[in-house]
Formats: structure tokens, sequence, C-alpha cells
């Protein structure tokens, strides 16, 4: 990016609300933050994707942002971790469909 | 029938209860609510399209079994006052939570630090609306259109669900962490001091 368009970008940025970071990404500051889920929940396809990718790769003032939903998001899964039915339940489960035609190979 | 179910239905009976678990708040409940997902899926298993997937399709009954037996008037009146009142801008806005952690945890630790049981705590205190698209996505991996499938709503909505609940989750387990001394409490003189 060249000087010229450097300060272009962040005048502009400026003009519109957003960030005024050194980051050099085409993609703003916060329509990255605003596609944070989206982006995380692996639902942008593409460009878009692909832009936003190396959004939150390059921008250091956006990266932060990032790792904090993906802490979150750990913190949730954890405690998902190894949950499973009991095998009693399993057992009566299997007797109730048993009683209504179910036949286990 | 029999062999179709067990190979496609049976498999997920883990996920099923890991699920019914989240969404009750309760083993008992959840071991009741696996039970007779399955017994009305074997039931109804000629309506099911074979190759399509099973674990959503469970998740819907399962979720239409607990809404069937839960008391969830005052949740479902308490969100549609609270998605009328919103600022359709609010979708946009920075995180508060984020931006109040991020110098006094800029690797945001205080989620590492949190017991299982206050994250569990936290999701049973969302209403059952964000509670139920968190938990699809976040713990379960669903994309967004079988999220949608299975609560019955645009995705757009799931979008703003999942928004409305992470973001009332990270407040809420950030009031636990401050509480806990997991983060500094913010000192009002912070940088005013020479």
């Amino acid at each position: 990016m060249t000087g010229k368009d450097d300060v272009k970008r962040v005048l502009n940025a400026a003009a519109e609300g957003g960030e005024t970071s050194s980051c050099t990404s085409s993609v703003r500051c916060r329509d990255a933050v605003e596609r944070i889920f989206e982006y995380l929940d692996g639902e942008l396809e593409g460009a878009t994707e692909e832009q936003v990718a190396e959004h939150f790769r390059i921008c250091t003032s956006c990266y932060p942002a990032l790792a904090f939903e993906e802490s979150f998001r750990e913190a949730l899964r954890r405690v998902q971790k190894g949950e499973t039915a009991p095998p009693a339940v399993r057992e009566r489960i299997l007797s109730v469909l048993e009683k209504e035609g179910f036949t286990p190979s | 029938m029999s062999v179709s179910f067990q190979d496609e239905a049976l498999p997920h009976l883990d996920a099923v209860y890991g699920f019914a678990l989240r969404l009750s708040g309760s083993r008992d409940q959840a071991e009741d609510l696996v039970q007779e997902t399955f017994f009305r899926a074997f039931r109804s298993w000629d309506q099911y399209t074979p190759g399509t997937r099973a674990r959503s399709w469970l998740f819907t009954i399962c979720r239409n079994v607990f809404l069937r037996g839960a008391d969830r008037s005052r949740r479902h009146e308490e969100i549609l006052q609270e998605t009328a009142l919103e600022d359709p801008r609010a979708l946009s806005r920075e995180n508060p939570v984020f931006m109040e952690t991020r110098d006094r945890d800029p690797e945001s630790e205080f989620f590492r630090s949190l017991v299982d049981d206050e994250i569990v705590r936290a999701l049973d205190e969302l209403p059952e609306e964000y509670r139920t698209a968190v938990i699809l996505s976040d713990l379960e991996g669903l994309p967004y259109n079988e999220i949608a499938q299975i609560m019955e709503v645009p995705v757009g909505t799931v979008k703003s669900r999942l928004f409305r609940g992470r973001r009332r989750l990270q407040e809420m387990l950030y009031t636990y962490a401050t509480s806990m001394g997991y983060i500094a409490i913010r000192s009002e003189t912070s940088g005013a001091q020479p």
C-alpha cells in the first residue's frame, strides 16, 4: 500500500467512525468485528471468508477480539465434553423401543 | 425399519442426552427427555427422510418435548419484549465485556479460570430461545440453517439470538469472574497516578 493510499484509508476510516489502526487489510476493522461470529461459526464463504480471515491475521487491533471470542467458546465446549447417556438410560430406552417392535441386530 | 433406526438414530443417543441435559439443566429431566425423544422418533420413523440429518431431527423432537412440558410463558414474554425494544444498531456494537477486560486480562484468561458448574449455571439462566441457539451452535457445532430448522425461525433470527445469548452469557461470566477475583477490579485511578 502506498503512503497516499494509507492516508486516504485512515481519513476514510476516521470519517466513517472506523478504526484508524495501522493495519493494512482490505476489510475495515468494524466490518471484520461485525462478522466475528459468522467467521468463527464457519458461516462465511469464498472471498468474504478469506478477507475476514486475513484481517484477523494481520490486524493487531482486531485479533484480541477474535481471541476473546475463541476463549469464550472453548470454555463453553469444555462443559459438554465427555457427557454420555448413563448405561441404565440406554438400556431403558432399548427396552421401551423393543416393546414398540424394535429389534436390535 | 429397525435396522435403519438402529444405524441412523441410535448412534445419536449421547448427543441427544447432552443436548437435553443442557436444555433442561437437570439429569433426571434429561433422562426422561431422551427416552421420550427416542420413543417418539421410533413411532414416527416413517416420517424421517433417509440420508437427512438424523441428529437435527432428534434435536427438534427433543426440544418440542421439552417446550411442551416447560412453563415458558414468562420467558417467552420477556424475549418478545426485549426484541421489541432492541436497538437495531446493537448488533454491530463492540463487545462491552471485551472492552472492559482487554487491558486487565488481554489473554482472556478469566474464561479458563471458570469452573464448569458456573458456566452451566449461566447457561441455565438464559431464556430458552437464547440457550437453545447457543447450545446448538457452540456446544453441538451445528450450522445456522440447521439451527433455524430445529427452532423453526429464519436464519437471521438465529444470528440475533446467538449474538444476544453469547453477549448475555459473557456478561454473567464476567460478573462472576470479577466476584471471584479472577479479574482484578478496575481501579478508577489507574493511569492517573504518577
